[in-house]
């Protein structure tokens, strides 16, 4: 069953005519190899996500989680169907467009310190001073104000993914996508990446699409989520959470909805 | 008191090894084996003389030079055949054929034509350096983390920003380990070059003395190519480990 | 939605020409653009005088390859190589892997040891020419004393590397001395004395052409010098271009044994 969603706008404020999206996906479909070896992976995608919104995808490991998200990012074009970030085509990686890799200790440079990996992106843009002056706003932001002289290999892995979120910051990406960003963390380490994420969105009107396994994660940290499901994948469901604006970890998760959405999600991936 | 016993550790077979030398040798009558203390002094003098002096400066100059033009074709043409694929499995096969041509065996043919000046050695020794250091470089460029490389991406870095900044650092570990293999290879074909064909340099030393039957002469050149050598090695060990202080602390933290 | 649309931009294999015929294709491109170069070089006087043409090279490539002279030559370079290297080979794996069980001896021989591996030994080639003589032996022992050294280095590192988990395991379970040398260090070493093992046959070709250049003891390396005395250029490349031949064909046939025998090691050379 795949939904073909339009924006999802149902505030009762809600202005007459939906603005453009931050993201738009139309009909996306993508396959590797051909004849014999053919290896459908996504079918017919369609998605729109609202500006300043928070949208996760889950799915089974494998579904093509990440092969959606590199068609978002402008890595790999997609065999039939559309990317659209505003009211640009995507074709190539989008300078609005941030990606947080799942493996943050191989994205960053170690060869450079913290401030200048988080600067790095910016040369060219800027002249040097304006250029640190950024990057030590970001990683600030991100809670590593003082750690910018450290290399990333002399910081724990949560650390080093802030790092990396900071330097997504630095370059002032409106759309931030997450591929798996806090699998490769401790649970305690997770919860505060969690909460960081969220107050960086809030604070900054940033989008955010996060890609992930972990259900509790998606439903607390998003607007709507997206279930991804089937060999070749398609969109099989996407809820609404409406668990208020204000989240808390220990809280939000005791709410009793939550558990029913858990329960939700759970039984769309076979569970 | 640690470091002492280091040293001792390290220095006591050496020493060892050198006082027999010294021992044995010292009553020799044999013509090609002299005593280590002749040979020794022969050493000292002739470098005090200022003649092994001028032919080190001709040797070691020729060394430079060829070892510089095997760095720039090498790393240069290393990071562009390292990236492009295409270009890679196109011409691997003609690399590694003409890696496994004999060095030695084009002497003959270079100096043969070109005379015995200081080109056609250093072109022969740049020739023979050159393939450890294209090679090492091209597999430097190929394991950089495909996700560096994402990122680069992602972020749009430019090409030419791409190549200085991520590619050649990120690359640059393997490529010191290419020029760690070509210098011994570089000495070897600097002594080989001068032993053939020269009227100059260290080889020729070696050479001249052995058909005069000045072997004093001829041991005191080989000790001295060999302390080179070591020297050299030991200072290009320095230098990577100051060049890349960030990878030797960064391995020595993931133990 | 389930039927396909018409697709924008296809990412996955070509379908035709192939991937391998493209390779071929480049690749014989790239041979064909060499040639070219050297006969426009050749035609336009940039080349020495007595330089050969493409025509002469390829003429040269097969006389060479039919005179029992080549064979011959190739026969005693070989043979010197292989004899030189098979002696250290011995002489490095054992004491390499007995210098490397001891964390004592390792430190005590590795300046030695290093000093080895950088000192030029074609730089003794007067001394044990005039020692030895040029004969057989002489162009042995110089293979042998090149070889001897990265044999011995990776012996020794082999042996050294011993993963702390294994060495742990082995204390537990008591296991004797000689069985844990056998079944635990010797195979753990393996992989490092293979490499070593491979680096030195390709130098073996190196230095006994290296040699037979220097000295004119029989073999490829006579040839050549002679070649080129008597300003026959064309048979001087057919002599180097086949040396070349034989020296990768050899790596490439080591390099496939290696991935054939020790497939239970996938670890990156």
């Amino acid at each position: 069953m795949n939904a073909h969603i339009m924006t999802a706008n149902t505030s009762p404020e809600a202005a007459p005519a939906p603005p453009v999206p931050a993201l738009r996906v139309e009909d996306l479909s993508m396959w590797f190899g051909e004849g014999p070896t053919l290896n459908r992976v996504l079918e017919g995608l369609s998605l729109d996500v609202a500006p300043g919104e928070f949208i996760s995808i889950v799915g089974p490991s494998g579904v093509g989680k990440t092969t959606l998200l590199r068609c978002f990012s402008g890595l790999i074009a997609p065999s039939a169907g559309s990317v659209y970030v505003g009211a640009d085509p995507v074709r190539q990686p989008h300078p609005a467009v941030g990606v947080i890799f799942q493996d943050y200790s191989r994205s960053l440079l170690p060869w450079m310190n913290t401030v200048d990996n988080v600067a790095f992106p910016l040369e060219g843009r800027f002249d040097k001073k304006e250029r640190r002056r950024r990057a030590e706003e970001a990683l600030a932001s991100v809670g590593l104000e003082g750690q910018g002289h450290k290399y990333p290999w002399e910081m724990s892995g949560g650390m080093q993914q802030r790092v990396a979120i900071a330097r997504g910051l630095a370059y002032e990406a409106k759309i931030l996508l997450m591929d798996e960003p806090f699998a490769s963390v401790d649970a305690q380490t997770r919860f505060n990446l969690e909460d960081l994420v969220a107050d960086l969105r809030r604070s900054l009107g940033l989008t955010v699409i996060l890609v992930t396994h972990d259900i509790d994660e998606a439903l607390y940290l998003s607007d709507r989520v997206v279930v991804l499901a089937g060999r070749p994948a398609t969109v099989v469901e996407v809820l609404d959470t409406d668990f208020g604006d204000h989240r808390d970890q220990a809280a939000t998760k005791a709410d009793p909805r939550f558990g029913e959405a858990r329960t939700n999600i759970l039984g769309l991936l076979g569970h | 008191m640690a470091i002492l016993r280091r040293v001792l550790e390290k220095g006591w077979l050496i020493v060892l090894l050198v006082a027999v030398w010294w021992i044995a040798s010292a009553d020799s009558s044999n013509v090609f084996f002299p005593p280590l203390s002749t040979v020794v002094a022969t050493l000292w003098r002739d470098l005090g003389n200022g003649l092994l002096i001028g032919y080190l400066g001709f040797s070691l100059g020729n060394l430079a030079l060829g070892l510089l033009i095997a760095l720039v074709v090498g790393i240069g043409l290393g990071l562009l055949i390292g990236e492009i694929r295409w270009l890679r499995e196109a011409v691997t096969p003609f690399v590694d054929f003409a890696r496994s041509v004999p060095q030695a065996a084009i002497v003959p043919l270079i100096v043969g034509t070109f005379g015995l000046g200081p080109g056609p050695k250093i072109y022969t020794i740049a020739f023979a350096c050159v393939f450890p250091i294209l090679l090492n470089t091209i597999d430097g460029v190929r394991g950089i983390e495909p996700t560096v490389r994402r990122f680069g991406r992602v972020y749009r870095i430019t090409p030419w920003r791409y190549f200085r900044r991520v590619v050649l650092p990120g690359a640059l570990p393997q490529i010191f380990a290419g020029i760690r293999v070509a210098l011994p290879i570089g000495i070897t074909v600097m002594v080989v070059s001068e032993l053939y064909a020269a009227n100059r340099g260290v080889g020729f030393y070696i050479l001249n003395s052995s058909s005069t039957f000045q072997l004093a002469q001829t041991w005191a050149g080989a000790v001295l190519v060999g302390v080179i050598g070591y020297a050299i090695a030991l200072l290009f060990f320095r230098i990577e480990r100051v060049s890349l202080r960030w990878y030797f602390r960064s391995g020595a933290m993931a133990e | 939605m389930s039927t396909f649309t018409i697709p924008i931009v296809q990412p996955g294999a070509k379908a035709f020409p192939s991937r391998q015929v493209r390779l071929a294709a480049t690749r014989v491109g790239v041979v064909a653009l060499l040639l070219g170069a050297w006969q426009l070089a050749y035609a336009a006087g940039a080349l020495p005088e007595v330089a050969p043409d493409v025509a002469g090279i390829v003429a040269a490539l097969a006389a060479v390859v039919s005179s029992g002279v080549f064979w011959t030559a190739l026969g005693q370079t070989l043979l010197g190589a292989f004899a030189g290297w098979a002696l250290a080979a011995v002489v490095g794996i054992v004491l390499g892997v007995a210098i490397g069980a001891s964390g004592f001896l390792s430190r005590s021989t590795a300046v030695l040891v290093e000093f080895g591996r950088a000192f030029p030994m074609l730089a003794l080639m007067p001394v044990v020419v005039l020692v030895v003589g040029v004969n057989s032996r002489m162009v042995i022992l110089m293979v042998f004393l090149s070889c001897l050294w990265p044999i011995l280095i990776q012996s020794i590192a082999g042996s050294r590397r011993q993963d702390q988990a294994v060495v742990d395991t082995v204390r537990v379970f008591r296991i004797a001395p000689f069985r844990r040398f056998r079944k635990v260090t010797l195979p753990a070493a393996l992989p490092l004395i293979s490499t070593g093992l491979r680096i030195s046959a390709s130098m073996s070709i190196l230095v006994a052409v290296g040699v037979g250049v220097l000295s004119q003891s029989p073999g490829l390396g006579r040839q050549i010098t002679m070649a080129q005395e008597a300003s026959r250029w064309d048979v001087a490349f057919a002599y180097i271009i086949f040396a070349g031949l034989v020296g990768w064909g050899l790596n490439s046939a080591i390099a496939a044994l290696e991935k054939n025998a020790l497939t239970w090691n996938r670890q990156e050379a």
